[in-house]
């Protein structure tokens, strides 16, 4: 039967090639511009390298300060990391890292000299990020805790320096100060905030104060804590609520280091852009959901429009099927399936479609609050973008658009009368 | 004619009401959208006050203790606000360069800003601080209103603000500014025991092309106060900018890279980086042009659809309607008039459409939906932006129905009678 009204679909398709193209065009346009909002949170949102496990993984980005006459806003202090998030046990590792500095990196005897983003960073950083070395291995713990001026750089910048993309033992100098090449990894996309950076150096050889306006609380540092599982998140949350309160009673009632929510998860990390405020994670996923909407229903009414002519004039037909004994659950499953059709024509178009927009318009479609002020490349891959769920989420959405788009006239053409169908 | 339109429009009600929902809801949104756009384009057509053609911005490091070569204080005979200046005024005098000058939390496009209070007696106002030096002005070519930039320079003194023309208007409204009382305390440095008065006044300033001016004032920054306070740490908040003569103006940054390396290195200070201003905005104002492109792909999107749905229901009508057409081309009617017949009957559809979206509209402006904070609400832009939103889908059914009126208008009168 299903492959009756299939064949009776591609007839129709052919029997009126503009009206044909017109429908598909217009299913085509909603859900390439759906797409590319799915594609878009997928690369911000999915695992992959280096930074594979987001799903589990845990953000601390900000840190605030509150006491009664002064309350800072900032990143946290490595000494709230060390207290609070380095101890917790339901967590699988945990890192420190103080973000993207602007240094000047060259060479002994080099001409060459190139501003790029280092981040300080401690030994388990390289457990919970899962980047691809070309060769070398990562500073270990000691060496993180001795201060041994040892750098990881990415491939790029070892071509560059050197001229090779095997440097390891020679000498760096970041900002004037030696440092050994212990490492060369793949460049890191900015997209990939977490991870990012073009040098990565042990957190001994950052100079950091202690700020002691605000209790030595806040500094440079972010924290990501990877759980072993999903379902450990919950209780990292809370184990890290328990240990700041017992840090706060540490500092004698002078002031407190307050979590503002977090550690958050990936998805509300990303809505958190203000340091100072919870983000509003109901209003995002409202204002996301009113976008989709209004890309699904003004082409979905625009399509009922042209199912419902195109019923109009196959009335007879229908009449017929009914005189028949066709019931009215035959009808809706047929008018529904034809049009599905037509739909996932115009859904596979549009699935390319969105996939040349992402790639032609990366840089704008893609990038965000933190990146555009880095200096490495926002580049994407097929590894960011291609997964199996962007095809889910794109069947998906055809058979809303289906839906909306057949469902009411179906609905109309089932419960007209046998004699009036006929009469037509 | 338009008696005769609408009640065609009646009786083809239930093909119609699609086409009337489309229309209604597209005229909701594109307004939106279009007013949107209006009040950013608007905004970013005002001058920011800024003329950053020809400028660059210097950021300067010291190398840490950790450098094989640091130079410890005891060591030198120099502060390190000695080897600022020394480093800029050797960026003075490099060829091309213009002017050059050292700023806090002052330039445009920048990531941080600070604020404090002017007043006079007992009105107050709070308004952006900059500290700058006096070639800041000829670096930006910030002008007074007559469009002169020396009266800025020469009056950027110790005891002196410049102020911009909302505070001027707020603290003086009788007007004459210049030379009056102003009053501003600094908490540090030699500044709060000082009576200041205002030595002239800026053109309103913009931090970036997307935003409204801000009231802000300038005081000096004085060598004092910088061998009072600048510490090799602070060095990253250090704003160095510079004007390059227009001639010199090719390639400059590797010139200017190179010869700085050795320049600019003098004991623990390097320089990090020369970046142009126009990449300096490009960066900052990204991410607003991306959602200016992001709005018009949107608009593309509903007009497409508007298009669509226009051709779909049309030619599906005209079809149906060939006896019609046809008995009317053979009573005398010619195709370019059957073809003005189905475009008005589009019009007066959306017309239908258009006027409860007016009053939809209207609500959702007066709620203050709309973005109040750069532009008010007023009766101009609610109706520019209508009409301009009317004209967009106006263009696009007339546009749509050509094909279908086409169609018909080439049919033989015998042919189409046929049909009935």
């Amino acid at each position: 039967m299903l492959q009756q009204y299939f064949k009776q679909a591609w007839l129709l398709l052919r029997e009126n090639p503009l009206l044909s193209i017109i429908s598909i065009a217009g299913t085509a346009l909603a859900i390439t511009l759906i797409m590319v909002l799915v594609i878009t949170y997928e690369v911000r949102t999915a695992n992959y390298k280096p930074e594979m496990n987001r799903d589990r993984m845990l953000y601390v980005k900000y840190g605030r300060y509150e006491s009664p006459n002064n309350i800072s806003n900032s990143a946290n202090s490595f000494e709230v990391v060390k207290q609070c998030f380095y101890p917790l046990k339901h967590a699988e590792a945990v890192t420190a890292v103080a973000p993207y500095i602007e240094v000047l990196i060259s060479i002994p005897g080099g001409e060459k000299e190139y501003k790029s983003d280092v981040s300080f960073t401690d030994a388990d950083f390289w457990k919970v990020f899962d980047f691809e070395f070309v060769s070398g291995k990562p500073y270990t713990s000691e060496e993180v805790e001795s201060g041994i001026p040892k750098a990881v750089i990415n491939e790029t910048l070892a071509q560059n320096l050197y001229g090779d993309t095997d440097p390891v033992g020679k000498t760096l100098l970041v900002n004037f100060v030696e440092c050994t090449v212990a490492a060369v990894v793949k460049p890191v996309s900015t997209l990939a905030e977490a991870a990012y950076a073009e040098v990565w150096l042990p957190r001994t050889l950052n100079t950091d104060v202690p700020n002691l306006w605000v209790e030595n609380t806040l500094g440079g540092y972010r924290c990501f804590i990877l759980a072993p599982a999903k379902a450990d998140i919950p209780a990292i949350q809370e184990e890290a609520e328990q240990l700041v309160q017992q840090f706060n009673a540490s500092m004698m009632e002078k002031g407190k280091y307050v979590l503002n929510g977090q550690p958050d998860t990936h998805f509300v990390q990303m809505i958190h852009t203000i340091g100072s405020q919870r983000p509003d994670v109901n209003g995002a996923i409202l204002r996301y959901g009113a976008i989709i909407l209004i890309l699904l229903l003004v082409p979905a009414i625009n399509l009922s429009g042209m199912t419902f002519s195109r019923m109009n004039k196959r009335m007879a037909e229908m009449g017929v099927r009914k005189a028949f004994g066709a019931t009215k659950g035959n009808l809706l499953s047929q008018v529904l399936s034809e049009n599905l059709v037509w739909t996932l024509i115009g859904g596979v178009f549009g699935v390319a479609l969105s996939y040349l927009a992402i790639t032609l318009m990366s840089k704008w479609l893609l990038e965000t609050q933190t990146s555009r002020f880095l200096d490495g490349e926002a580049f994407i891959n097929a590894g960011m973008i291609v997964h199996p769920m962007v095809f889910v989420y794109a069947f998906l959405f055809c058979l809303v658009l289906n839906l909306l788009s057949a469902g009411i006239p179906a609905w109309r053409v089932s419960r007209e009368h046998i004699v009036d169908a006929l009469n037509s | 004619m338009l008696k005769q339109i609408i009640k065609i429009i009646g009786k083809q009600r239930s093909s119609n009401a699609w086409v009337w929902a489309e229309m209604l809801l597209v005229s909701v949104f594109l307004w939106f959208i279009v007013d949107t756009l209006y009040v950013n384009l608007r905004t970013y057509f005002t001058p920011t006050g800024f003329q950053i053609d020809h400028t660059y911005l210097v950021g300067l490091r010291a190398v840490t203790e950790e450098s094989y070569q640091y130079i410890p204080a005891d060591q030198r005979t120099t502060s390190t606000a000695d080897d600022l200046l020394t480093v800029i005024d050797r960026m003075r005098t490099y060829p091309g360069v213009e002017a050059v000058s050292l700023s806090d939390a002052s330039y445009p496009y920048n990531n941080s800003d600070g604020w404090s209070d002017v007043k006079r007696d007992t009105t107050r106002m709070h308004a952006q601080r900059r500290r700058v030096t006096a070639d800041f002005f000829r670096v930006f070519r910030l002008t007074n209103p007559k469009g002169e930039i020396d009266p800025l320079v020469n009056n950027m003194a110790f005891n002196q603000l410049i102020i911009s023309p909302e505070i001027a208007e707020e603290l003086y409204p009788e007007g004459n500014v210049v030379g009056k009382e102003i009053g501003f305390h600094y908490t540090f440095g030699d500044g709060d025991s000082v009576g200041y008065r205002i030595g002239a006044v800026c053109p309103p300033l913009k931090c970036d092309d997307f935003r409204k001016s801000n009231p802000t004032f300038f005081f000096l920054w004085t060598e004092k106060m910088l061998q009072e306070d600048l510490s090799e740490a602070a060095l990253p908040f250090m704003e160095v900018c510079l004007r390059v003569k227009p001639e010199a103006d090719n390639d400059f940054v590797a010139r200017f890279k190179k010869d700085m390396a050795v320049l600019a290195r003098y004991n623990n200070l390097f320089m990090l980086d020369v970046r142009p201003f126009s990449e300096v905005r490009e960066r900052f104002i990204r991410d607003r042009v991306n959602e200016f492109k992001l709005s018009l792909s949107v608009i593309g999107f509903l007009l497409v659809n508007i298009f669509l749905g226009i051709v779909g229901t049309f030619w599906f009508r005209t079809q149906q309607r060939q006896g019609e057409m046809g008995l009317r081309i053979a009573l005398g009617s010619t195709g370019r008039g059957l073809q003005k017949m189905l475009m008005l009957e589009g019009i007066v559809l959306l017309l239908f459409a258009f006027l409860p979206a007016m009053l939809i509209s209207l609500n959702i402006g007066l709620k203050d939906l709309v973005n109040v904070e750069l532009m008010p609400f007023s009766a101009g832009r609610y109706f520019l932006c209508q009409g301009i939103t009317f004209v967009l889908i106006a263009g696009m059914i007339s546009f749509g129905v050509l094909y279908p009126a086409l169609k018909t208008a080439r049919l033989q009168p015998a042919e189409a009678l046929h049909y009935e």
